[in-house]
């Protein structure tokens, strides 16, 4: 199976976040959850209707833009495909998760240590955290993660 | 645009590379656009520039360009790539047909 790499990239000056997980994968359309044109929220799609990375521009201060669920957390869930991308903040923990794939086994560190990739029982990266991006301090944020440097291994 | 940012919007394991071979599109959306949507968290300083071409690399498509207008800076492009809808929001300036 190729590698594939996630690519994190946030520019502090304007507050954009964005996350790619295509490797490669053209993505030529967008889908913005009309609920949610608040946020800011960009999935990135191929042609097909695959969804290859998100943008959200306003990072910072997402919270009030986000849906409630029932147990107070804050969640936007795109229904794209070939999962649904959801995009959940934590204010309280400054944490950002966002997961593309149906199942998460495991939560590991990256070598930024804002950064933990959620993997699957493959080793491929589902999803990530970021946390503490209020207190970034650097203009950007640019770190790609491959599975194979975070100690993982294709089961 | 900031060279970093362009290298990573264009890297080939991103989601972007053809933007590579749109350098001139997006030149022209900056400076002709069709459409500016105005952003909805930031409506003070991110505009969306929309410009419609026949022809790209990825077929017909709308180029979209993000643009951060800070207060006492220099504008920069946040990201650009193509879509076949514009992005919701409030229109802010459209071109005369």
């Amino acid at each position: 199976m190729a590698e594939r790499v996630v690519k994190v990239w946030y520019d502090r000056p304007g507050d954009f976040l964005e996350i790619c997980w295509g490797s490669g994968a053209w993505a030529v359309d967008t889908y913005d959850p009309p609920d949610t044109v608040e946020l800011g929220l960009t999935v990135h799609l191929t042609e097909a209707g695959q969804a290859t990375g998100f943008d959200i521009l306003g990072a910072l201060h997402p919270s009030k833009h986000l849906p409630s669920r029932p147990d107070g957390q804050r969640e936007v869930v795109a229904p794209v495909q070939p999962y649904p991308v959801s995009v959940h903040y934590d204010r309280q923990r400054d944490l950002w998760r966002a997961q593309w794939g149906p199942v998460v086994t495991d939560c590991i560190p990256t070598p930024n240590p804002r950064i933990q990739a959620l993997v699957d029982a493959a080793g491929q990266i589902q999803g990530v955290e970021i946390r503490d991006l209020r207190g970034f301090e650097e203009e950007i944020l640019n770190q790609d993660l491959y599975p194979a440097e975070l100690g993982v291994t294709a089961g | 645009m900031p060279y970093e940012r362009w290298l990573h919007i264009t890297d080939p394991a991103g989601d972007h590379p053809y933007m590579a071979h749109l350098r001139a599109e997006l030149e022209r959306t900056l400076q002709d656009p069709d459409l500016i949507i105005r952003s909805t968290r930031f409506p003070d300083t991110a505009r969306i520039y929309h410009k419609w071409f026949e022809h790209t690399v990825v077929g017909a498509k709308w180029l979209l360009a993000a643009v951060n207008f800070p207060a006492g800076g220099s504008a920069f492009v946040l990201s650009a790539y193509v879509s076949r809808s514009i992005i919701h929001g409030a229109e802010l300036w459209r071109k005369e047909s």
